[in-house]
């Protein structure tokens, strides 16, 4: 009886020994449970967290391929973890950068073997390269000498309501061949010279001339960037070339040609819902027989060139529909030229997502909500 | 005390130590349950250093990731380091793939990489993915390894604040509005309170509308400017009205008409107002005749849905069963209603919107007034004048008798050439809520009720019809409407009417008249019943004296044609400032001209009977034949055209 009682005792003891082991156990084991789980909780934050990035720097690539940041909603995965993108797009239109859309993509990304997630914002601006179309179909700094056969088309508005534009410069306009300025009707009906707004002897209300008021700056004018800073606009190009012996195989969009440009005959450059605007910097632009663009042509001279003064010659009807500007003397002399304001070109050089450019909105990154 | 301890000596003695049976029993669970448990701690032990060394394994991939952000996109290349931390040797290792989009995302290695970013050279690629691998030798030797994706767009463009920070203004180019010189163009403030400073001012010019004619067809174009003085903007509404010839159709679409409307405060076109309904239609008849007859032809048909709507071409009750205006041939000098398949007489009225020209609603004369060109240039009647138009437009509006016209402007004049004025007012229909607005603002008392007023000023001297009672005493010029150019016969692109040819003393009634409607805009036959029957027309009196006291006066006038070095007509500007002199001081000549149309004139008035001299033409940058006019011993009223060459 006894020793049945010692046994009882050793067991007992020996139970409540282990009861006080396994209770230190259990709370080593929440203690490192806890930890694991933070650690886990850190590790699947961060892991989120890359693939959060990860989604919106794919996001703001395809925004920057597309030129525009419409907003969408789209979901993959990257290495085994989930993620989800939002992008939210406001426009602004009529800004002083034109209709300008400012977008806010999300990036939610989500660890692959739990549920944590994290959100990553960042904001994109889609500007337009060009702040709005110019007000006329010919824009010469330093005045024009046309003494070949030219027609302008004007822009019916470019004045004011119903006040036609056909030709601005500060300079003088010496209208010396057959030349004639004239509305959009009488240029459809072939009737440009014969019901002229303007033409040799007669110069009407569409060419605004001597304009103490012309933009000093053509570039900022155009395109809200100083002369002085001309490389932005290069550096925003679909393509930079230093002739133009290919032009014809370029995208739409802005072409920028360094050097001389010698638009061969009968090349038919942009077309009405795919323009270009080719900007020929401090070099000649001559365009050739037949040579036809649509969209915008700025022979530009950048302030720091002593190579100057550039030749801005068109031969043999060469035709723009769209605009032509200069930022330095032109002369027109030879040949037929007809420059034709067209609307919808420029409209679509002002509103097509090949002359939009999305940029990251500086210090638009954050990862809280 | 003994007894106490006697007993536990016993108790001690019956329990000296424990059995090796119950320590093995106890050492056995205790061992297997201490044992279990140690295994379960180092376990605990081992995942939670494995967990630091992975949460050290991401901090170094993090970093990484976060070292190739700060790297320019063209440098982002693959790359493997050695990296210490937490006592363990981390091995780092990443690889770039170079991403091409093209409505999805391809990589550079991929077999469906599109055929246009697989060049050589290999574009730019448009992101560039990279997965980080670090791997490291666990507690245990086993080696693990974590691996993270990390993507990079080529987009290195920030916006460099330009979304914060506003350009600079943008220098739109101003047009600035001349002003129509007296007696061709005259203003008209839309404000009756002459004290306002902020007013509009409207005018039609051109300067005076423009004539041109090919065959039987007339096409008349005129400027109608509003011009606000305070911003120093303008508005040009620019009409254009023509003759045609046309096929009548059954039906088709063709466009109701623009009109000008009170729309957010103002009087604006209202383009909504044009669109194609099915109703009759017209074609064509005539390949010669300029293209907008084509939209002529179609448009100018009205439907029950337009009178309805209110929104006509012609305003009148004589309707076919259609709802349309009837449409009239001229057969032998009449007019004959023309059916289906049958060619009509048409003439439209069209304003330029947006640079072509789109059907407007047609003209309605209201009023005419005939008076000197003198009498414009001279401020006091302009401004007589300028008041009537005011008191005529608001008597149009309320539905008033029209004011008596301006007096004063019958002539005293010496045997001489002078031009003679005629203009008009129009004003269009304007719907009931328009109407109500203007009479609103007529009865609150506002003093610039014009500026929503769409009424038009026109100089119509040269569209009108000319007469003069007594041609021996003052005859006055009535031309064909022509504008070619044929030196050979006499033609230099421009005509003559209204010029008042004083010859001696006496008295004469001239008298202008001009249809009412389009017709009347292009000076041409009325192409309808309606038209013909509304017939303006206004006369003065001009009293011609050809003596002075004693002395019978003449005079020498005569016509300047002028062809500008191409050997077209000349232009507005090369038709100013021709310098006609006379070799008298004691007389003067006058040199008149009226727009590109109107045919420009000399008069030397008042020239006592006997005068010898010359009379001298010059301009700059042009010949004159004969350069000079040599008078012997006048003794009457004598005439010499003179022409002017570049």
């Amino acid at each position: 009886m006894q020793t049945s009682n010692r046994g009882f005792t050793t067991l007992t003891l020996t139970i409540l020994l282990l009861a006080v082991v396994i209770v230190i156990t259990i709370f080593t084991a929440r203690f490192k449970l806890q930890e694991q789980r933070i650690l886990r909780n850190y590790h699947d934050s961060r892991e989120a967290l890359l693939v959060a990035e990860s989604a919106l720097e794919q996001r703001i690539a395809e925004a920057a391929v597309l030129n525009n940041a419409n907003s969408s909603t789209s979901s993959g995965t990257l290495a085994a973890c989930e993620y989800e993108l939002t992008v939210n797009a406001e426009r602004f239109n009529g800004t002083p950068r034109g209709d300008v859309d400012l977008a806010a993509v999300l990036a939610r990304g989500k660890a692959a073997q739990s549920d944590t997630h994290r959100e990553v914002t960042s904001a994109l601006v889609v500007l337009p390269v060009i702040r709005a179309y110019p007000d006329t179909p010919l824009a010469v700094k330093g005045g024009i000498n046309v003494s070949g056969n030219f027609q302008v088309v004007a822009n019916p508005n470019g004045g004011g309501d119903g006040v036609p534009l056909s030709i601005w410069t500060d300079g003088i306009v010496d209208v010396n061949g057959s030349g004639s300025t004239c509305g959009q009707q009488e240029f459809s009906n072939g009737q440009c010279s014969s019901r002229p707004l303007s033409e040799r002897g007669e110069h009407g209300i569409d060419i605004l001339d001597q304009d103490p008021d012309f933009p000093a700056d053509l570039l900022d004018y155009l395109f809200g960037i100083p002369g002085s800073d001309w490389q932005q606009l290069r550096d925003q190009a679909a393509a930079q070339l230093t002739n133009c012996s290919d032009l014809e195989s370029q995208p739409s969009g802005l072409l920028w040609v360094s050097g001389n440009c010698d638009v061969s005959s009968n090349t038919i450059l942009g077309s009405t819902a795919a323009p270009v605007i080719l900007i020929v910097q401090d070099g000649d632009l001559k365009m050739n027989g037949g040579a036809e663009v649509n969209g915008l042509v700025l022979s530009y001279t950048t302030p720091e060139d002593t190579g100057g003064p550039y030749d801005l010659a068109m031969n043999g009807g060469a035709l723009v529909n769209g605009a032509v500007l200069a930022n330095h003397p032109a002369s027109l002399a030879n040949g037929t030229l007809t420059v034709r304001f067209d609307g919808e070109v420029l409209a679509n050089i002002t509103n097509n997502d090949a002359f939009r450019r999305v940029s990251r909105v500086g210090g638009s990154w954050h990862d809280f909500r | 005390m003994i007894s106490v301890n006697s007993s536990a000596n016993r108790s001690h003695q019956r329990s000296s130590g424990f059995t090796f049976i119950e320590l093995l029993v106890a050492l056995l669970i205790l061992g297997v349950g201490i044992g279990s448990l140690v295994t379960l701690q180092s376990t605990f032990i081992r995942s939670t250093a494995l967990a630091a060394e992975r949460n050290a394994a991401m901090d170094i991939a993090q970093s990484r990731l976060e070292q190739l952000r700060a790297t320019e996109f063209s440098a982002i290349s693959a790359g493997a380091e050695s990296v210490n931390s937490t006592q363990q040797t981390f091995a780092v290792q990443w690889q770039v793939t170079n991403q091409f989009y093209d409505g999805q995302w391809f990589a550079a290695d991929s077999e469906d990489l599109p055929a246009k970013f697989a060049t050589t050279p290999a574009p730019t690629p448009h992101a560039k993915a990279v997965s980080v691998q670090v791997s490291w030798q666990a507690r245990g030797g086993a080696t693990e390894q974590i691996e993270v994706p990390g993507w990079f767009a080529a987009l290195q463009l920030r916006d460099g604040q330009r979304v914060a920070r506003e350009p600079s203004e943008r220098a739109d180019p101003k047009v600035v509005y001349t002003p129509g010189a007296a007696p061709e163009v005259i203003a008209i403030k839309l404000e009756e309170n002459s004290a306002a400073p902020e007013y509009f001012v409207k005018e039609t010019s051109k300067p005076t509308p423009q004539v041109s004619r090919s065959g039987e067809y007339l096409q008349v174009s005129f400027d109608a400017v509003t011009y606000d003085e305070a911003t120093q903007t303008q508005r040009i509404e620019d009409f254009l009205t023509l003759n045609c010839r046309c096929t009548l159709q059954a039906s088709g679409q063709g466009a109701t008409p623009n009109r000008m409307d009170f729309i957010d405060g103002e009087l604006q076109l209202d383009t909504a107002a044009s669109e194609f309904v099915e109703k009759n239609v017209g074609v064509s008849a005539d390949t010669g005749q300029p293209p907008l007859c084509n939209q002529c032809c179609r448009d100018h048909h009205d439907s029950s849905a337009m009178v309805a709507d209110g929104n006509l071409y012609q305003q009148t009750d004589d309707r076919t069963a259609s709802g349309n205006h009837r449409h009239y041939n001229e057969v032998n000098g009449s007019l004959v209603e023309a059916g289906v398949g049958d060619q009509y007489v048409e003439a439209c009225r069209m304003r330029r919107v947006d640079g072509y020209y789109a059907p407007f609603a047609d003209w309605q004369l209201q009023s005419v007034v005939l008076m000197s060109a003198a009498y414009l240039t001279q401020s006091d009647s302009a401004s007589v004048y300028e008041a009537y138009i005011q008191q005529a437009v608001r008597a149009m509006v309320t539905g008033e008798p029209l004011p008596q016209p301006p007096t004063g402007r019958d002539l005293n004049v010496a045997p001489g050439a002078y031009q003679l004025i005629g203009r008009g007012v129009y004003l269009d229909e304007m719907d009931a809520e328009h109407e109500q607005e203007v009479l609103t603002r007529l009865q609150n008392g506002d003093t610039d009720w014009l500026r929503i007023v769409p009424f038009y000023e026109v100089n119509l001297t040269l569209l009108s019809d000319w007469e003069s009672d007594n041609t021996a005493v003052a005859s006055v010029t009535n031309e064909p409407i022509e504008t070619i150019v044929d030196p050979e016969n006499n033609y230099y692109g421009t005509y003559s009417r209204g010029r008042l040819q004083a010859e001696q003393n006496g008295v004469s009634a001239v008298d202008m008249q001009v249809l009412g409607g389009n017709s009347g805009v292009i000076g041409s036959a009325a192409t309808n019943p309606v038209d013909a029957g509304r017939m303006f027309n206004d006369s003065i009196n001009v009293t011609v004296t050809a003596q002075d006291e004693n002395t019978d006066l003449f005079s020498v006038t005569g016509e300047i044609n002028c062809l500008d070095i191409l050997g077209s007509s000349c232009k507005n500007n090369q038709l100013r400032n021709v310098n006609v002199t006379i070799s008298d001081l004691n007389l003067s000549c006058e040199y008149q001209t009226g727009g590109r149309n109107q045919t420009p004139f000399y008069s030397c008035a008042n020239i006592p009977a006997g005068w010898s001299g010359l009379i001298t033409f010059a301009k700059d940058g042009f010949s004159f034949t004969p350069a000079q006019v040599s008078i012997d011993n006048l003794s009457g009223n004598r005439q010499f055209n003179i022409l002017m060459q570049e």
